[in-house]
C-alpha cells in the first residue's frame, strides 16, 4: 500500500514538472513573475553565500598570479606609458570635437542614465547563460534594459523584481541584438550560441567584413542605444562571423542598466495640432476685442 | 511522546537536507566560478543513498524547482531529471550501501547523466535550441568529481553517517 501511495506521489510530481516545463516553453509571463519574486525573496541568503565563495575564489586567482608579480609589474609599466600616449591624444580629440561640434551646431542627444548593481547570482549550467543583479524596479530598472560593464555590452534584462533582475549574456541561445560592423557600416543579427564568440548572422555582405572590425550595437530595435559597443570580429565565413565580445564575463562584478527611451516616432499630430475633427468646429484664433486692450485699441 | 519526538527528529532531519541542498544550490550560483559540477545533485545523491528518510521527494523536488527559477533554465526540467536521477539512487541504496565507493560513484555518475540528459532531451524534443553536448559533458564529469568532495566534506568531515541499516533499506522498498 505504502508503495502504491508512494509511486501514486511520484507521478504527481512528475506531471507538475511537465506542467511547469510545458509554461516555460510557453514564455509564460507568470513563470517569469515567479522566477523574479523568487529571486526577490532568495537574494539576501543567496548573496551572505556567493560573496565569500567568489572571494575565495578571487583569492586563489590572485594567488596564482602573485608568483609571476614581477612580470605584471613590468607589463603594466609599459601598459600606462601606452595609455599615456592614448590620453593625451584623446583630449586633443575631445577639444577638436567640441570646437567642431559648436561650429556646426551639433544637438546632442540626451544623456543616457544608469544604475550600477552587483552580480550575486550567476547560472553556472549548460542550459542558460544568466545573471542576477542586485538592482531592480525600485532602481528604475525596465524589462528589456541594455546592461554594460566597463568594457561594452553585457546583455539585457529580462526579468524584473522589486529588487533585483536578471539579465540574459549575450551568449545565451535566447539572445539577438541587431548590430552594425564598422568601417563598413554592415549590419547584422548578433546571435548568443552557448559558445564565447557568438556568431553575427544576416550579413549582406561578409567579404566588407574583416577580422579586427568593431561590432556596435545598430538600435534598429529601438530598445538598445545605437553605437554601444560590443565587441569585434573574431573570424568571418560564409554570410556570418563570430564576435570577440568586449564584455569580461570571467570577471563580470559589476554591472550598468542603462535607462534610455528611443525618441518618440512622429506618428501622429502633437497637442498644437489640433485633430481635423475639432479644427473644424473651432475657431483658429480668438478674436481680439481692440477696447478691452489699451496697448492695441489705444492711440486714437 | 515517542511518536511526537520522533516527527520532531524526523522534520529537523528533513531541514537538514533542505538547508545543506539550499548551500549547494547558493555556492553552485555564486558568480565568477564558470562551469560547475551540478553540487545540489552531488548532496541530494549522498543523501538518497545514505539518508533517505531525510530526503523526501517533495524536498528534492522544491529545491530542484528553486534552482530552475533562480539560473532561468528550463523550469521543471532540471527539477525532473534532478528527482529521476536521486530516486533510482534511492531504490538502489540498499546494494550501494554495502558496495565500495568506486562502485557507488558508477552508478552517481550514471544517474547524473540522466540528471542532465533528461532536462536536454525533453528541451531538444520542443525543438528549442539544446546546450552543446560537450557542455552536458563537462558537467557530467564535474558532477562525478564534485560528488567525491561531497562525499569528503559530508563523510569525512562532517562526520555524516548513514541512518538506515542494511534490512531497513530493504524492507523501505519491500524486498523481504
Amino acid at each position: 500500500m505504502a508503495r502504491t501511495l508512494r509511486r501514486i506521489g511520484l507521478g504527481a510530481l512528475t506531471l507538475v514538472c511537465l506542467g511547469l516545463f510545458v509554461l516555460w516553453r510557453g514564455d509564460n509571463p507568470r513563470l517569469e513573475a515567479l522566477r523574479m519574486a523568487l529571486a526577490d525573496r532568495a537574494a539576501p541568503a543567496l548573496a551572505a553565500v556567493s560573496r565569500p565563495v567568489s572571494g575565495l575564489v578571487a583569492m586563489l586567482e590572485d594567488w596564482e598570479k602573485f608568483s609571476d608579480v614581477h612580470g605584471q609589474n613590468r607589463e603594466l609599466r609599459r601598459e600606462i606609458q601606452r595609455l599615456r600616449g592614448w590620453r593625451d591624444a584623446a583630449q586633443e580629440l575631445e577639444r577638436e570635437n567640441a570646437q567642431l561640434r559648436a561650429l556646426n551646431n551639433v544637438r546632442l542627444a540626451p544623456r543616457i542614465g544608469f544604475a550600477t548593481g552587483e552580480v550575486f547570482a550567476d547560472a553556472g549550467g549548460p542550459f542558460a547563460r544568466s545573471v542576477l543583479v542586485n538592482i531592480g524596479a525600485e532602481d528604475g530598472v525596465r524589462d528589456g534594459a541594455a546592461a554594460v560593464d566597463g568594457a561594452g555590452l553585457a546583455g539585457r534584462v529580462v526579468g524584473v523584481g522589486a529588487r533585483v533582475s536578471r539579465l540574459l549574456l549575450l551568449t545565451d541561445f535566447d539572445s539577438r541584438v541587431p548590430v552594425k560592423v564598422l568601417p563598413s557600416g554592415q549590419r547584422g543579427i548578433l546571435s548568443g550560441d552557448a559558445t564565447v564568440a557568438p556568431r553575427l548572422m544576416f550579413l549582406a555582405d561578409e567579404s566588407a567584413v574583416s577580422v579586427g572590425d568593431q561590432v556596435l550595437t545598430s538600435g534598429d530595435d529601438g530598445v538598445f542605444p545605437p553605437d554601444l559597443p560590443v565587441g569585434a570580429i573574431a573570424a568571418v565565413g560564409d554570410r556570418t562571423a563570430r564576435v570577440r565580445l568586449a564584455a569580461d564575463y570571467q570577471r563580470l562584478e559589476f554591472v550598468r542598466v542603462l535607462r534610455w527611451s528611443p525618441e518618440a516616432p512622429l506618428d501622429a499630430p502633437g497637442d498644437l495640432i489640433l485633430p481635423e475633427t475639432l479644427s473644424g468646429r473651432l475657431p483658429m484664433s480668438t478674436p481680439v476685442d481692440p477696447s478691452a486692450t489699451p496697448l492695441l485699441g489705444g492711440g486714437g | 511522546m515517542g511518536g511526537l519526538s520522533g516527527a520532531v527528529a524526523r522534520g529537523a532531519q528533513v531541514a537538514g537536507f533542505a538547508f545543506a541542498g539550499w548551500l549547494a544550490l547558493s555556492i553552485e550560483l555564486a558568480p565568477g566560478l564558470g562551469a560547475t559540477p551540478d553540487l545540489l545533485f552531488c548532496v541530494a545523491a549522498f543523501w538518497a543513498i545514505r539518508r533517505p528518510r531525510s530526503a523526501p521527494a517533495a524536498a528534492i523536488l522544491a529545491l530542484g524547482l528553486a534552482r530552475d527559477l533562480l539560473d532561468g533554465g528550463p523550469v521543471g526540467a532540471g527539477a525532473l531529471g534532478l528527482l529521476a536521477a536521486t530516486e533510482l539512487l534511492r531504490a538502489q541504496g540498499a546494494t550501494l550501501r554495502r558496495r565500495s565507493l568506486l562502485v557507488e560513484g558508477v552508478h552517481v555518475a550514471a544517474a547524473a547523466t540522466i540528471a542532465a540528459g533528461l532536462p536536454w532531451l525533453l528541451v531538444g524534443l520542443t525543438l528549442a535550441d539544446t546546450p552543446l553536448v560537450a557542455d552536458v559533458a563537462r558537467r557530467i564529469g564535474l558532477t562525478a568529481v564534485g560528488w567525491l568532495a561531497t562525499v569528503f566534506a559530508l563523510r569525512g568531515l562532517l562526520r555524516l553517517r548513514s541512518d538506515v541499516t542494511p534490512a531497513d533499506g530493504d524492507q523501505m522498498f519491500g524486498k523481504r
